[in-house]
């Protein structure tokens, strides 16, 4: 259980609305920047171009990005279930991007960054097909989407 | 700066220098960016007299101000050159994900010169920029290109490329980016060939700044309302194949080479035949709201197989309805085609409704081309845009474009374009500014330098008498400055052209993006400005009054069917206002106080 951005592939339009949107909330102090390679939700398609995807963290149950960070910067929330990076401890050595099997999880600036669950996310407004939603739960698209990130890599 | 990335990439393809030059802010407020800075450059640089597939030319990739902004549908870049096709300045423009990722590179235009001496691309990797051999790629369709370059560069990285068309110098070569999008128009994928350019890959980790993102967001509620209202819910279902519909029940869908603006298969090729038929899912162009992409594949049951995109309605129009194909699949095939071979599916169909005429008319024998070539023939279509595009047989003459062969064949009025450039699929007899649309631009016939559907067909803003000249000279010119300025923003016409204070909205997201104001008036002189410099970049090459023109069919023939029948488009009534609306003298040629009130020179 807990909060988290689901996304549903069959409504994708591979726009990248949400990608770019994201990036907005993330930039550096003071700056105004629309800068995808700072997104937290990042968007591809497969090669025949059959699926757009939207990758986004999935808030795992058991995330194993957390037991592979060294320097335990890693921690799931126990209230809201939010699997959360501490920048302080983080060291960017990647090892949570090589263990996220759902490539949601990437490096920015030498920190590892992800899906945080902002209180009011600019990526689900941004979405103007309705395929990301912030949901609390919702297991039946969380197990989709589970399969297609893994059918469909960053 | 906000919205520029505040560098020009220089790249001489005969040295292989590469230089970083910072963009001059007074330049860019000037020419704000994409087709308007470009054409400056261009304007300011190029040796005028340059045969376009020389070295000479110049090729400019440009992003606008707002390309990678929270605008809508902000996706979207232009090249610009000496055309091979019409022999005049062009602008040819692309959606998609390259332009995104040419942007995020950090760069605002690419300035390619000279020749390489073999096959090279341009590799973007941020700062980091290498012109690589493409001897592998050489010869390669443009989307097994895209693949080969991604495999030798990054998995992610976005490619604009050219396909054995533009190898093959086919005068109406597109330059094609991920795969499916395409600059179409102008022959810019013969100008990229003719330099041995074979791709440009880009991958970019830079933002783009901005003054006002508040003010960007209200895009995210107009992009909503716009989906919501009737035009935007049939536009994201059909995406452009809905014109079909429009086009044909007005009686303004080209047929059988502008005989005729009714086409009877209309049907079978529409927007609806698409989802039936052939349509994967839909698809939107990097930050558009709109999805009016068409992912598409051929039915197991087809004559023919493949994937691709589209097609979009010019192709509808022009490998469909104007060479009478009445069946979606042959006419998808024909797309895809194009697209692997990188050239413009408009002047292809024009190409062949030429030849088709000729045949009619008995001035161009069978043995020449080397089989039949008949209406709605579709096997030997397909036949001759392989030898267009691979450059065989009678596909070297055929890729010199309609102009050309109606010429050489001694039927110049059986092309149907002007200043040597097919036609849209808007057929002027019954909406006559579209006429005096096509007949003014600096490209020649073509749909990107505006288009007059809105106000002639739907009656927005004001409903206007599609047949009448009445009121069209001034419609005509605010269309022309209003989409001159969209090309310079780098964003898509499309969202801005659905609502009636559309420029009014880019205005603001103009502003926003830069920390500047400007109205709607500001905008339009803006545009008024960069019009204004094609016409004085085609008035140096000689051009005047007497390239203004349209064939005698839509002047003279009288229209078939629908309320239009028996309308000619009054060209020269039309010319003669519109020119003095736009301060021009009678010959066309803007006039000193002009160009001093736009401050050109």
């Amino acid at each position: 259980m807990g909060r988290r951005i689901a996304f549903q592939e069959e409504r994708c339009t591979q726009c990248h609305l949400c990608e770019l949107h994201c990036s907005l909330a993330f930039g550096e102090k003071g700056i105004f920047e629309y800068r995808p390679s700072i997104a937290r939700i990042r968007v591809t398609a497969n090669d025949d171009e059959t699926k757009y995807v939207a990758h986004v963290c999935l808030q795992c149950e058991d995330p194993l990005c957390l037991p592979a960070c060294p320097t335990g910067a890693i921690t799931k929330d126990a209230a809201t279930g939010v699997v959360l990076v501490e920048d302080a401890l983080c060291v960017g050595c990647a090892s949570c991007v090589e263990a996220c099997p759902f490539d949601c999880i990437f490096l920015v600036r030498d920190l590892a960054v992800k899906c945080e669950v902002c209180d009011d996310p600019l990526c689900v407004k941004a979405c103007a097909v309705g395929a990301l939603s912030l949901v609390d739960g919702d297991e039946e698209t969380r197990r989709k989407q589970t399969q297609v990130y893994g059918e469909v890599r960053l | 700066m906000n919205g520029w990335m505040g560098t020009i990439l220089r790249v001489d393809l005969t040295s292989g220098a590469l230089v970083k030059q910072e963009l001059d802010p007074e330049l860019a407020k000037a020419y704000v960016g994409g087709r308007g800075l470009a054409t400056k450059i261009l304007f300011d640089e190029l040796q005028i007299d340059c045969d376009p597939l020389s070295p000479q030319n110049m090729l400019l990739f440009a992003n606008g101000p707002l390309t990678l902004t929270g605008a809508l549908s902000s996706g979207r870049y232009m090249v610009v050159c000496k055309s091979p096709l019409t022999g005049t300045i062009c602008c040819s423009n692309s959606g998609g994900y390259f332009p995104a990722a040419f942007k995020s590179a950090g760069y605002d235009v690419i300035v390619f010169t000279g020749k390489a001496v073999k096959p090279v691309y341009l590799w973007i990797d941020d700062d980091n920029v290498e012109i690589r051999d493409a001897s592998g790629v050489w010869g390669l369709d443009t989307r097994s290109t895209c693949s080969a370059i991604q495999r030798e560069t990054h998995k992610n990285a976005r490619i604009a490329c050219i396909g054995p068309a533009g190898e093959n110098l086919v005068r109406f070569a597109a330059i094609i980016n991920d795969g499916e999008r395409a600059a179409a128009r102008s022959g810019v994928g013969a100008v990229m060939g003719s330099k041995l350019l074979k791709a440009v890959a880009c991958r970019g980790t830079k933002g783009v700044r901005v003054a006002d993102p508040e003010e960007l967001l209200r895009a995210l509620t107009i992009g909503d309302h716009i989906k919501k209202a009737d035009l935007g819910i049939a536009f994201g279902e059909f995406g452009t194949p809905l014109f079909a519909d429009v086009m044909n029940a007005n009686n303004i869908m080209p047929t059988k080479n502008f005989q005729e603006g009714f086409f009877e298969s209309a049907d079978l090729i529409n927007g609806a035949e698409i989802i039936d038929r052939t349509l994967v899912r839909s698809k939107a162009c990097y930050g558009c709201c709109l999805n009016c992409g068409r992912n598409t594949r051929l039915p197991a049951n087809s004559k023919y197989q493949g994937r691709g995109d589209g097609p979009e309605y010019e192709t509808i129009f022009s490998l469909g309805s104007n060479i009478c194909i009445g069946d979606l699949c042959t006419l998808t095939k024909m797309n895809y085609l194009c697209n692997e071979m990188g050239m413009d599916t408009m002047d292809a169909g024009t190409t062949l409704a030429t030849l088709m005429e000729l045949r009619d008319l008995g001035l161009i024998e069978e043995a020449e081309i080397g089989f039949p070539l008949t209406w709605g023939d579709g096997d030997n279509c397909i036949r001759l845009l392989e030898m267009i595009g691979t450059g065989k047989g009678f596909g070297t003459e055929a890729g010199r474009g309609g102009a050309y062969l109606a010429a050489k064949y001694g039927a110049p009025q059986v092309f149907m374009g002007s200043k040597g450039q097919g036609f849209a699929g808007y057929h002027p007899r019954a909406m006559v500014g579209q006429g005096l649309l096509y007949a003014t631009s600096p490209e020649g016939g073509n749909h990107t330098t505006g288009n007059t559907i809105q106000p002639e067909i739907n009656g927005i803003p004001q409903p206007m008498d599609p047949l009448r000249p009445e009121g069209k000279p001034e419609m005509v010119i605010s269309r022309q400055n209003e989409t001159a300025f969209a090309d310079a923003c780098g964003v898509c016409v499309f969202p801005y052209m659905l609502m009636e204070e559309g420029t009014e909205i880019l205005a603001d997201f103009y502003s926003a993006a830069v920390g500047e104001h400007y109205s709607e008036r500001d905008v339009r002189k803006l545009g008024e400005r960069i019009f204004n410099l094609e016409r004085e970049f085609n008035r140096r090459l000689g051009l005047s009054r007497q390239n203004d023109t349209l064939p005698d069919r839509l002047t003279k023939e009288p229209h078939t069917s629908g309320i239009g029948e028996g309308n000619v488009v009054p060209l020269e009534e039309m010319l003669n206002r519109y020119y003095a609306l736009r301060g021009w003298d009678q010959e066309g040629l803007p006039t000193q106080e002009k160009l001093h009130e736009l401050s050109i020179r």
